[in-house]
C-alpha cells in the first residue's frame, strides 16, 4: 500500500514527535491545573489578594529566568500534545485517509503556537 | 453496525487463490462502551490543551503590551463564560493527569533501558502523585501572592 | 433441559455470494456450552456447509477467534450462559474473509516475519564456550510477552489495524519486544528499524488489544515500551555509529 509524500514524511519524523509528545503529556497536567485554578478561577472570583497578579508582580514573575524557561518548555509541549492527540482523535473517529496533510497542518499550527509563545515572552522583556 | 475497515487492512502482499470479502470493523466503536468513551475523551482533551494554551499565551501577550492590556485581560477572565471554561478545563486536566500518571505512565516503562534497571512499578503512582502535589502547591504559592 | 438460542452467523461463499450475508440457526444449547459447541452443533446437525476454524477447545491454540456480539473472543472459551437468546457470530474484524467465519491469515503472518521473531546473534558462541546462561530475573523481563498464542483477537480489537494497513499490529510488536528484551538476542537495532517502518507510533493507546488478549500478554504495554525504546534507539542512532548484529553476518 503506497503512502503519499506527506504521510511518508510524517512517518519518518514520528520518533522526533513522540518523545516531546509524551513529555508534553506528562508536563501539561502537572503544571496547568494550578495555573488554571489561580488565574482562571481564583483571580476572577476575587479570592486572591489584590496585588497577587497585579501588573508589576506578574511582569516580575514572567521575566524571572525560571518562569521563562518553564513557559518556553511547557507551553509548546502542551500545544504539541494537543495537536498530536487531535490528529489521532481524527483518525479514530474518522479515517486515516488524509492523515499526511492533516498531520502536517496540525504540527504546522503547533509551530505557529510555539513561535507565538516565544514572541509573547520576548515582548514582555521589552514592555 | 459494522462498517468497512480500510480496504487493505490485514491484506497479504500477494492475494490468495479465492476472492475474499472486505474487512469490516465496528462502526460506532468509540461510543459503544465507557472504556471507549473515556479513550476518545482522552484524545479530544487535545482540543482543550490548545484552547487553554491560547488563553494563557494571550495573557502573556497582554503582559508584553502594558498595564492597561493586562488589566483588561484580567477583567475579561471574569466573564462567566471564561470562568465556566476554566472550571471545565481544570476538571479535564485533573482527570487527564490522573489517567496519565496512575494508569498509563506505568505501562510505558520497560523492564530495563539499556543496562539501567527499572524501580518496582509500585513506586511510580505515589512518586508521581507527590510530584504533582508539590508542583501544584508551589504554583499556588507563587501565583497566589504568598511568595515571593 | 436444553434451552434454545438463535445464532446469527455470517455466511460467505466466494463462488456464490457478492458480499457476506447472515443466516440464523436455532440451536438447543446445554448450560455449560461455549459458543464453539453451538457452532459445531450447527455444522454437525443442521448445516454442514458452515466453515469455521477450531482445534484444541481449551484456549491454547488460538484457532477459534471470532467476533461474538461484536467483540473478538475465543469461541472455545466464551460461555453461552453469558449471552441472551440471540448470539451474533461474525468473522474477526479487520481481516479479509475467506469463507464464512474463516479469515485470511497471511497478512498477519507477514507482519510477524517483518520483525524477525527469533534470536539474532552477531556471533554465535563456540561450543567450547558452553551454553548461554540466563537468570530467572532476566527471563521474567520478557516471559509475559512470549505467551502469545497468535489468536489475532488483538488485531480484531485494534482500531488502528482497521484504518492503517501499514501498522504492524499488537501481536507482532509484542513479539518483537519479547526478543528485544531477551538477553540472548543481539538484533535490537534491526528490529527497532522494522518497528519504525511498521508505523508503531500510529498506536494511539486505545488499549483494546490488552483488554481482549486471552493470555494476558499485554501487547499494549509492549507497544508503549517499544515506542520508548525505539525512540531512544533512533536518537542514539543519529549521534552514535551503528554496528549491531545483522542476520547472516
Amino acid at each position: 500500500m503506497e503512502h503519499g509524500p506527506a504521510k511518508r514524511f510524517v512517518n519518518a519524523i514520528e520518533p522526533l514527535i513522540w518523545g516531546p509528545f509524551v513529555t508534553g503529556n506528562f508536563l501539561t497536567p502537572l503544571v496547568f491545573p494550578a495555573i488554571v485554578l489561580m488565574l482562571g478561577i481564583a483571580q476572577p472570583l476575587g479570592w486572591l489578594p489584590a496585588d497577587a497578579l497585579s501588573y508589576e508582580r506578574a511582569h516580575a514573575l514572567a521575566t524571572h529566568p525560571i518562569t521563562v524557561l518553564g513557559i518556553l518548555v511547557v507551553m509548546p509541549l502542551a500545544m504539541l500534545a494537543g495537536s498530536h492527540h487531535l490528529r489521532f482523535g481524527i483518525i479514530d473517529v474518522g479515517s486515516a485517509e488524509h492523515d499526511g496533510p492533516v498531520a502536517l497542518l496540525l504540527y504546522g499550527l503547533w509551530q505557529l503556537g510555539a513561535v507565538a509563545t516565544a514572541v509573547a515572552i520576548l515582548r514582555i522583556f521589552f514592555a | 453496525m459494522a462498517i468497512p475497515a480500510h480496504e487493505d487492512a490485514m491484506r497479504p502482499r500477494e492475494n490468495g487463490r479465492t476472492r475474499t470479502a472486505a474487512p469490516m470493523m465496528a462502526g460506532n466503536w468509540w461510543t459503544a462502551s465507557p472504556r471507549y468513551r473515556a479513550y476518545v475523551a482522552y484524545a479530544f482533551a487535545g482540543v482543550l490543551f490548545w484552547l487553554q494554551a491560547l488563553i494563557l499565551v494571550r495573557g502573556l501577550w497582554a503582559l508584553g503590551t502594558g498595564e492597561v492590556a493586562w488589566n483588561a485581560y484580567l477583567e475579561d477572565l471574569q466573564n462567566p463564560i471564561y470562568v465556566a471554561f476554566h472550571v471545565l478545563s481544570l476538571a479535564v486536566l485533573v482527570w487527564y493527569g490522573a489517567r496519565t500518571y496512575f494508569k498509563l505512565f506505568v505501562k510505558t516503562q520497560p523492564p530495563k533501558i539499556g543496562p539501567l534497571p527499572r524501580p518496582p512499578l509500585g513506586v511510580f503512582p505515589p512518586a508521581l502523585a507527590a510530584a504533582w502535589i508539590v508542583v501544584s502547591l508551589a504554583l499556588i504559592v507563587v501565583l497566589g501572592g504568598i511568595w515571593p | 433441559m436444553a434451552n434454545v438460542k438463535t445464532f446469527v452467523v455470517t455466511r460467505f461463499d466466494p463462488d456464490q455470494d457478492e458480499v457476506p450475508k447472515t443466516q440464523s440457526y436455532e440451536v438447543p444449547v446445554e448450560p455449560d456450552w461455549k459458543v464453539l459447541d453451538a457452532l459445531n452443533h450447527i455444522k454437525d446437525e443442521i448445516d454442514p456447509s458452515l466453515s469455521h476454524r477450531w482445534s484444541c477447545r481449551m484456549a491454547v491454540c488460538g484457532s477459534c477467534g471470532m467476533n461474538v456480539n461484536g467483540e473478538p473472543k475465543l469461541t472455545c472459551k466464551t460461555r453461552l450462559s453469558d449471552y441472551g437468546d440471540t448470539v451474533t457470530v461474525e468473522p474477526l474484524s479487520n481481516f479479509p474473509v475467506v469463507r464464512d467465519l474463516v479469515v485470511e491469515m497471511d497478512g498477519f503472518m507477514e507482519k510477524f516475519q517483518d520483525v524477525k521473531p527469533w534470536i539474532v546473534r552477531a556471533k554465535e558462541l563456540a561450543v567450547e564456550e558452553g551454553t548461554t546462561r540466563q537468570s530467572p530475573e532476566e527471563l521474567s523481563h520478557f516471559k509475559q510477552f512470549s505467551m502469545c498464542i497468535n489468536c489475532m483477537l488483538c488485531y480484531a480489537a485494534c482500531p488502528v489495524v482497521g484504518k492503517e494497513p501499514g501498522f504492524l499490529g499488537p501481536a507482532a510488536i509484542a513479539l518483537a519486544h519479547r526478543y528485544n528484551l531477551d538477553t540472548r538476542d543481539q538484533g535490537q537495532e534491526g528490529r527497532f528499524e522494522a518497528l519504525r517502518d511498521g508505523e508503531i507510533y500510529n498506536c494511539s493507546y486505545a488499549n483494546e488489544c490488552s483488554e481482549v488478549c486471552p493470555k494476558n500478554v499485554d501487547p499494549s504495554g509492549a507497544i508503549q515500551q517499544s515506542k520508548l525504546l525505539s525512540t531512544i534507539d533512533w536518537v542514539t542512532g543519529l549521534v552514535l555509529p551503528r554496528g549491531g548484529a545483522k542476520e547472516g553476518e
